[in-house]
């Protein structure tokens, strides 16, 4: 069974053993970090962005044997990702495809689409308390009150937790490797 | 728009904008009177990592004014065409955007208590006014929630309270600095 804090290479590991729950878990720990590149890297219409979404996880699904390094498994994924998307792109417009290649990419867009991802994963890393406290407030707009209330924590002390769990997530991500970046270069 | 555009707006017989765009309006200046506390106190240590949560909370105020606007006016819209079914809708979505200013504008009050705790002594009398102020806005905010519930015993009359004597608890710390 793995853990909310099961690394990438562990949920590589079990999905190739052929553990469905670890499929699902792959999808959900990348399925904002493909859309990123869908959306924003490459702008895709939304009424592609979708089969698009899909098709990568279908050919993920198919080519998982393929991955040698499975912490690598990000990376791979925007590989695969950043092809179906120039693959749908050319298909839908009207001006030569050669002018349709790895420029076509938003850059900047995809380089906050994997900081994004980097504190995704550094936050991961944090305590379990941490990273509900984090996730409340930044990702779902709860107010402290409702934090508060809802975690049984005095009123007055949300501002100050979420301070330290800040500095915490700067710890982890100041000491994370440099891996190789959605746009495919080592940052 | 301009302050003196906004008064003149304000003060025309036309229903909106009102009361929520003011409590809007004031929330936006609690907020800036943080910003220029947290900078006027440096970025770095205990206030660097409140600076995150104040660009948070600014951009969830982003447009709020809009919302509660904009609902308003079509809960009003819908209580004219007597449509029941719209009336409903209508009411919710304005309930939801004032129960959500009034998360915000707790959550402005509290910053600047915490602000008002470690900023330049210099500067803690603006955070005090900013907590005070943003407590205003959340008193108004709970006010309006409450006039736009349609069952008594709904929730959110709850939710909208409890967040306005948050915001007063914030505001009554912060002056008392």
């Amino acid at each position: 069974m793995l853990t909310a804090a099961a690394s990438d290479s562990q949920i590589v590991a079990a999905c190739r053993a052929g553990d469905r729950d670890a499929w699902q878990r792959l999808v959900e720990r990348f399925d904002r970090y493909v859309l990123g590149i869908i959306r924003h890297g490459y702008r895709v219409p939304p009424q592609d962005a979708e089969d698009v979404f899909q098709e990568v996880f279908i050919k993920a699904y198919a080519r998982l044997g393929d991955l040698r390094n499975d912490d690598a498994i990000g990376p791979w994924l925007a590989g695969i990702t950043r092809r179906t998307c120039l693959t749908r792109l050319r298909t839908r417009v009207d001006e030569p495809v050669d002018s349709l290649d790895e420029e076509t990419a938003d850059e900047a867009a995809l380089e906050q689409v994997e900081r994004a991802m980097d504190v995704d994963a550094a936050l991961r890393r944090l305590p379990e308390a941490c990273q509900e406290i984090l996730e409340r407030f930044f990702r779902d707009d709860q107010p402290y009150a409702q934090i508060a209330a809802e975690l049984g924590l005095p009123a007055g002390t949300i501002a100050s937790r979420i301070s330290r769990c800040l500095s915490k997530l700067k710890v982890e991500l100041e000491g994370r490797q440099e891996p190789v970046s959605a746009s495919g270069h080592t940052r | 728009m301009h302050l003196e555009e906004l008064t003149e707006r304000m003060s025309a017989p036309e229903p909106t904008p009102a009361s929520g765009t003011a409590a809007t309006v004031v929330l936006e200046l609690a907020l800036a009177l943080v910003v220029k506390v947290v900078a006027r106190s440096g970025n770095d240590g205990p206030m660097g990592a409140l600076t995150s949560q104040v660009r948070a909370v600014h951009r969830r105020l982003e447009g709020e004014g809009d919302r509660v606007e904009a609902t308003y006016t079509a809960a009003l819209d819908a209580l004219a065409a007597g449509d029941r079914l719209a009336i409903g809708q209508g009411v919710g979505e304005a309930l939801d955007a004032v129960l959500r200013l009034a998360g915000t504008a707790a959550d402005v009050a509290e910053l600047a208590r915490a602000v008002a705790d470690r900023c330049d002594p210099v500067a803690r009398p603006d955070a005090a006014a900013a907590a005070a102020l943003a407590a205003a806005a959340a008193a108004v905010a709970a006010h309006l929630a409450g006039l736009n519930l349609l069952a008594a015993a709904d929730e959110r009359a709850g939710k909208a309270r409890a967040l306005a004597d948050a915001a007063a608890a914030s505001a009554a710390a912060a002056l008392a600095t």
